[in-house]
């Protein structure tokens, strides 16, 4: 049953994202002409600039967008008229969830990549690769680390806060059902409510763990940050590896809460 | 065997209101019940809880012997008032994803019926008129070999001569040890199909009658009746 509704989820989030993302890399192969062929020599500057700002936006926008339609899929999925069906169906409310995050999380890491692509396309122009060795070396000595390691490592992380993301955004729409009404509202503010209790949590363990730069500095990281010895990627890693715990601790505990609401405290209107 | 429904002093509150209070109900197997009552008298809320679209405040539902879970909804063939499906879909899709999800479903049956109704498996929903869509549903609902059929208004929202073609489908793909349980307001077009009748008023169960028992002891019809006891 999960594959099926698998299948079916992948199409109909299919239906808007594979175009959407499609048309960016599209654009993106058209940018890349346009750099290697100097047409940009051609056009007036500002021409140039409107075109990098747009293409700049329409990477924020299909990022965006790709989040927000993956959060309607979840809602009118499960709770619009749709949920007559879906709830219907002799399915367990546990393999409705794990279907639609597999799903999401999929197209929100296919997301990534294809930003991620569209981005090599267009800077990896000819001129650039050729000089890649020089650039990575002199990147590797500015990391403190190996350039290459460090761009899979980044890419890793996106991957997971790409599942642990829509795991969060579930939650707050399946939060936002247990209210009688305005809903939706609700699930917004849950969202807000949970980015702001989270945004203190990181600001007070990173006080009290001394890993914050600029607070008084008793910590010895504050110090050590400071210092020759302690790199800015070290530093960097160091948070990076304590919100990642963060993250996937918050996304197991959003999924269980989640799937508790789908068992046992649906309500549909 | 366990009776197909039984509702155990089953109570659903909206905001401290109650949309039904301590209803208790036992359906046997092999009946076609009306469900009536004017609006807000709690009959979507009383098929919404049998369906598992709802949590009880208070009280069980029972189908089959089992509280709402994979099993009962195997076996349970659900109409809801509103559309479900999703309109981008072509019919034939939509008859696949039945197929697909429900062991009980007779694709032969459900692509019979289209035929014998002009509708092609090719037209995307969305293209095809309300009525027409209403009909694909209770065509989809009526595919599948059910122990319990529930029917949210199934004839509210089509012409009459509609109505008719789907009263007939109803009964012809109805088996005999089959339950269904259907709410409607239009009394007089459905009570000829009819063979017990439950009515609601305020969350409450105020009438569980045969028609037969209605009919002949009562010497009224039950459209009669549902005006006497439900007279403004």
């Amino acid at each position: 049953m999960l594959s099926r509704l698998m299948k079916y989820e992948m199409r109909s989030q299919s239906r808007l994202l594979l175009p959407l993302h499609a048309l960016l890399l599209l654009a993106s192969i058209l940018g890349r002409f346009f750099i290697t062929g100097k047409v940009y020599e051609r056009v007036p500057t500002v021409v140039f600039i409107i075109l990098i700002t747009l293409y700049l936006f329409s990477l924020v926008g299909i990022s965006t967008g790709t989040q927000l339609f993956i959060s309607v899929r979840f809602y009118q999925s499960l709770f619009s008229d749709e949920g007559y069906l879906a709830f219907t169906l002799p399915v367990t409310p546990g393999q409705h969830l794990l279907a639609r995050t597999l799903v999401g999380g999929l197209w929100a890491l296919i997301d990534t990549v294809i930003i991620f692509a569209s981005f090599i396309i267009l800077v990896m122009v000819p001129e650039v690769s050729a000089h890649w060795p020089e650039l990575s070396e002199a990147l590797t000595k500015e990391l403190g680390m190996d350039s290459n390691a460090f761009f899979i490592l980044m890419f890793l992380l996106n991957c997971i806060s790409a599942f642990t993301g829509i795991i969060l955004i579930y939650f707050c729409i399946a939060v936002g059902q247990l209210f009688s009404k305005h809903r939706i509202l609700m699930a917004l503010l849950t969202y807000l409510g949970l980015t702001a209790l989270v945004s203190v949590i990181v600001l007070l363990t990173s006080v009290l763990s001394g890993t914050l730069p600029n607070t008084i500095g008793f910590g010895s990281e504050t110090t050590r940050f400071f210092t020759e010895s302690y790199s800015q990627t070290e530093y960097f890693l160091s948070i990076t590896k304590n919100s990642l715990i963060l993250a996937i601790v918050q996304a197991v505990i959003a999924y269980v809460i989640t799937h508790y609401i789908l068992s046992k405290k649906i309500n549909l209107n | 065997m366990d009776p197909i429904l039984q509702c155990q002093s089953l109570t659903k509150e909206y905001n401290h209101f109650p949309a039904l209070s301590d209803f208790s109900l036992t359906l046997e197997r092999g009946q076609i019940v009306g469900l009536l009552g004017p609006s807000g008298s709690g009959k979507s809320t009383l098929i919404k809880l049998i369906n598992g679209l709802l949590t009880p405040t208070s009280g069980k539902v029972l189908i089959d012997g089992m509280a709402p879970c994979t099993r009962t909804k195997e076996i349970v063939s659900y109409l809801p008032e509103r559309t479900y499906l999703n309109d981008w879909m072509k019919v034939r899709e939509i008859i696949a994803y039945f197929d697909d999800f429900y062991a009980n479903f007779v694709k032969e049956r459900a692509l019979e019926m289209l035929e014998r109704l002009g509708i092609s498996p090719d037209a995307r929903l969305r293209t095809l008129s309300k009525g027409s869509r209403e009909k694909v549903q209770l065509i989809l609902v009526m595919s599948r070999d059910a122990d319990l059929y529930i029917l949210d208004e199934p004839i509210g929202g089509v012409d009459p001569a509609a109505r008719q073609y789907i009263l007939s489908t109803i009964l012809s793909n109805y088996n005999e040890n089959a339950t269904i349980l259907l709410s409607t307001h239009l009394i007089a077009e459905i009570e000829n199909i009819l063979d017990r009748v439950l009515f609601l008023q305020n969350g409450q169960l105020i009438l569980n009658h045969s028609v037969d028992e209605i009919r002949f002891q009562q010497k009224k019809s039950i459209d009669t009746l549902f005006r006497e006891v439900f007279q403004c």
